[in-house]
């Protein structure tokens, strides 16, 4: 303990004087990284940027982590000072996020304080830190990982979410097992069937005080997944139930939860073949019954839709609806060989990818209850049945080719059926959209290259029309210059046909890298497997820094 | 693990605890304002509204609500059935003060007080978090005056403290019209049609406030049981507000802790 005692004191005492020396003269080895993103913003109403009283607003983090030998732990401190506009505004001040101990012994390992885990897929328990989407539901507590057998990996943990500078309300429990069957047994370590099964129990604890309802204090999920791979064919499949939950998001109802996901592929040179079905139904799992928005979910719901990375493409992004979603998605990949007329010197690589997401079918469970009413089971719904409603379709096609020895060429189409009313929350009706984009790149000379995007997007709906320009030019591996315009043309409203234009720098050396930018950011989503987050439009100068050592 | 699966509890019905929440009156009642961020474009209020309403049949008078009209849901559209503009300064003010449809809408801040961690209190915690404030004892009561001249609201309150109150205590006083009836977005049939509602009913809109959104000074450093404290207040009614629909609602608040310790709410005539 006293070791322990010592290995975070000196933690916490040489935390700011090892950013930049990270070499430092006691026993073991400290990692770490750090981040800073500021912005100065300008009032511009035209762009509907809202009013940012405090004019300047960061976001800040900084990693530690000691490690000597079995024994490792780390401390988290951030800063927001207030936190930028698109982030949750109770990230607020500063303050030690996180901190933890490890310690590992053959097939033991115990670690209290803040930990992330996943169970399966995360269908059942998730705590991971994203960035970009404000999101951080590590678990204070305990956890212990234990292998009582080659082939046999057993998870138990403890604690309590992450809420900003605090703790959630609700205690999580849960337990995880997995086997790998091919290493139970040494003559099946080289079969061409893999297996692997695995097992999941979660349990939250919440006081109930609610003066209306009667609330389960103790909610408890399970779930069981299979991983079968069978040369080139791989299988994954994951069933979730979760006990009555009733929430702020599924409107106090009492019906169980269920959540199916199915994953199946074929890969082999050249080629690629892949399906999915996924089944959502009264899944919303949260440390904290009356929470919304990204904060306290115990479990992760990824969305089955192919995450774009081009600006406009990703323009209508779309999130998981816990509450009920079935979803299907399907892609192909092929790469056309080299001499032929398509494939050209180099080869080409096509994708084609469609997905498409619906409601589940909600029945009424009798006469005198409406669907979804609170203080009730809410709802019925046949398992395989699908609901009328389209929440979302995304059908698009990818080609990426070499042209010659210097000049690459992409280009891409997708057409989207989004729903914003479901999607966003708010009225917008179903938007269809079609974005087309060529993407090239030229190498000019050593460590030179220059790129450039043409994007546009069509829609009657919405904001209407887009287009989208950028000149990218790099000296590799230090600096990259960009500008670009993205243009709201087809808005049928005149004094909103915006330009945004934006200019960006960046520099890199070795690990550290500076990048600003300067102009107009539009309001959009920023999703990451189908969590997401809006961020109000903006006008000014962001700075972000970032280094690891 | 079995211990661990055996902590689960299925909930059979009635769902509900059936309970009468105490509401008998008495001279000095701890009252409760719920300052409650909407949007007439935000789907989910009516159904949060209607529990807030459920609420305030069960309490009477000892439950305010303020609906405030802020943030990107209470935004006009240029065109169609949401036009009309309900946001005003004080709205506008406080939601940027406490951060709340940065979160989301519909929340509420109530009393301005932290409940479970939150001062942005979301819709789930409503109920609880009134029933836990409302058994707090009061700690000073307002009395209220009200009448209507012309077009110029005048309010007088009084300020009585029923304990040794330490600390620097704010006033401020906010004009309310009850049931305007204009269009909301809804997406709940058992609330009423969808996706519009035409003739809504917004209870207890803010219109704005008669001494700034943060209020004067009522009493500092320090507040004895002997003291009394009065306060006059005057507006001129816009004219686009129906002044038969009228209320002064005036709270107390710590300046240190932003908690409303009493809040009153009298119709003006």
């Amino acid at each position: 303990m006293n070791k322990l005692k010592f290995t975070i004191t000196c933690i916490f005492a040489c935390s700011f004087s090892f950013i930049i020396n990270a070499q430092i003269n006691i026993p073991g080895e400290i990692r770490g990284d750090f981040q800073a993103d500021f912005q100065i913003y300008q009032t511009d109403s035209v762009i509907g940027a809202p009013d940012v009283p405090e004019k300047f607003l960061m976001n800040s983090y900084l990693n530690l982590v000691y490690m000597k030998g079995n024994f490792s732990a780390g401390v988290r401190y951030e800063a927001y000072y207030n936190a930028l506009l698109g982030y949750d505004p109770r990230y607020k001040g500063n303050g030690i996020a996180s901190r933890w101990a490890s310690y590992k012994h053959k097939d033991f390992e115990i670690t209290a304080g803040n930990f992330y885990e996943q169970f399966g897929s995360g269908i059942l328990l998730r705590s991971y830190e994203d960035r970009n989407l404000g999101m951080d539901n590590s678990i204070d507590g305990v956890r212990i990982n234990y292998s009582p057998y080659k082939g046999i990996f057993l998870k138990g943990i403890a604690g309590y979410h992450r809420y900003f500078f605090d703790k959630g309300q609700g205690i999580i429990r849960g337990a995880d097992a997995e086997i790998h069957v091919n290493s139970l047994r040494e003559k099946w370590e080289e079969k061409d069937l893999k297996v692997i099964l695995g097992g999941s129990f979660v349990s939250k604890y919440q006081q109930d005080k609610d003066p209306i309802y009667v609330l389960p204090e103790n909610v408890g999920a399970l779930a069981g997944r299979l991983t079968m791979v069978y040369k080139k064919i791989n299988l994954f499949g994951e069933y979730a139930y979760k006990i009555n939950d009733p929430s702020a998001v599924n409107r106090q109802i009492y019906k169980e939860g269920q959540a199916f996901f199915l994953n199946a592929s074929y890969a082999t040179k050249g080629f690629s073949v892949l399906a999915a079905v996924k089944r959502i139904d009264n899944m919303n799992f949260r440390s904290d019954r009356n929470a919304t928005g990204n904060v306290l979910q115990i479990n992760y719901l990824p969305s089955l839709t192919k995450p774009h990375a081009y600006a406009l493409t990703g323009y209508y992004p779309y999130a998981s609806q816990p509450n009920g979603e079935m979803a299907i998605m399907g892609q192909i990949a092929y790469k056309i060989p080299k001499k032929t007329l398509i494939g050209g010197d180099y080869g080409a690589d096509l994708n084609v990818n469609f997905s498409r997401v619906h409601d589940i079918q909600r029945l009424a469970i009798n006469d005198t209850i409406s669907i979804g009413q609170s203080g009730t089971l809410g709802y019925s719904s046949p398992f395989t049945a699908i609901g009328d409603e389209l929440f979302f379709q995304d059908v698009n096609l990818g080609f990426g080719r070499r042209m010659n020895k210097n000049l690459r060429l992409n280009l891409e189409y997708v057409y989207i059926i989004y729903n914003t009313d479901v999607i966003e929350g708010h009225e917008g009706g179903m938007v269809h959209a079609h974005v087309g984009v060529v993407d090239m790149s030229l190498r000019l000379k050593n460590k030179h290259a220059i790129r450039w995007e043409i994007q546009h997007l069509f829609t009657d709906q919405d904001k209407g029309n887009w287009i989208m320009g950028l000149v990218e030019y790099t000296i590799a591996p230090k600096w990259s210059f960009g500008v670009q315009d993205i243009f709201n043309y087809g808005n049928s409203d005149a004094g909103k046909r915006i330009h945004f234009y934006l200019a960006s720098v960046a520099y890199t050396h070795n690990s550290s890298r500076l990048a600003i930018n300067y102009g107009k950011q539009r309001e959009g989503i920023v999703c990451v497997g189908g969590v997401c987050r809006s961020v109000p439009a903006s006008n000014g100068l962001s700075v972000s820094i970032t280094t690891n050592f | 693990m079995i211990s661990i699966t055996t902590s689960c509890d299925i909930i059979e019905p009635p769902y509900t605890t059936g309970n009468d929440i105490d509401t008998t009156t008495g001279q000095a009642q701890q009252k409760v304002l719920v300052e409650y961020f909407t949007g007439h474009r935000c789907v989910n209020c009516p159904t949060e509204a209607y529990k807030l309403k459920q609420m305030k049949q069960q309490y009477g008078d000892r439950l305010i609500f303020i609906s405030v009209h802020s943030g990107f849901f209470a935004e006009p559209l240029p065109s169609g059935n949401y036009t009309a503009d309900y946001r005003t300064t004080t709205g506008n003010e406080l939601d940027a003060a406490f951060s709340v449809t940065a979160i989301s809408t519909p929340n509420a801040l109530i009393n301005r007080t932290n409940y479970e961690s939150n001062l942005v209190i979301p819709p789930a915690s409503w109920a609880a978090a009134i029933a836990e404030y409302l058994l707090h004892i009061p700690m000073a009561v307002i009395y209220l005056e009200t009448s209507l001249q012309g077009n110029t609201i005048q309010v007088n309150a009084g300020v009585k403290p029923k304990f040794q109150i330490d600390g620097t205590y704010m006033i401020s006083t906010y004009i309310v019209e009850d049931s305007i009836i204009s269009y909301q977005k809804n997406n709940n049939p058992e609330i009423g049609t969808t996706p519009d509602i035409a003739d809504y009913a917004h209870r207890y809109m803010l219109r704005g406030s008669m001494n700034g959104t943060f209020g004067d000074t009522i009493f500092s450093p320090v507040a004895m049981p002997a003291d009394s404290f009065s306060k006059t207040f005057t507006t001129a009614a816009n004219p686009t507000w129906n002044t038969s629909k009228l209320y002064a609602v005036c709270f107390i608040y710590n300046k240190s802790t932003d908690e409303v310790i009493q809040v009153e709410m009298k119709k003006i005539q």
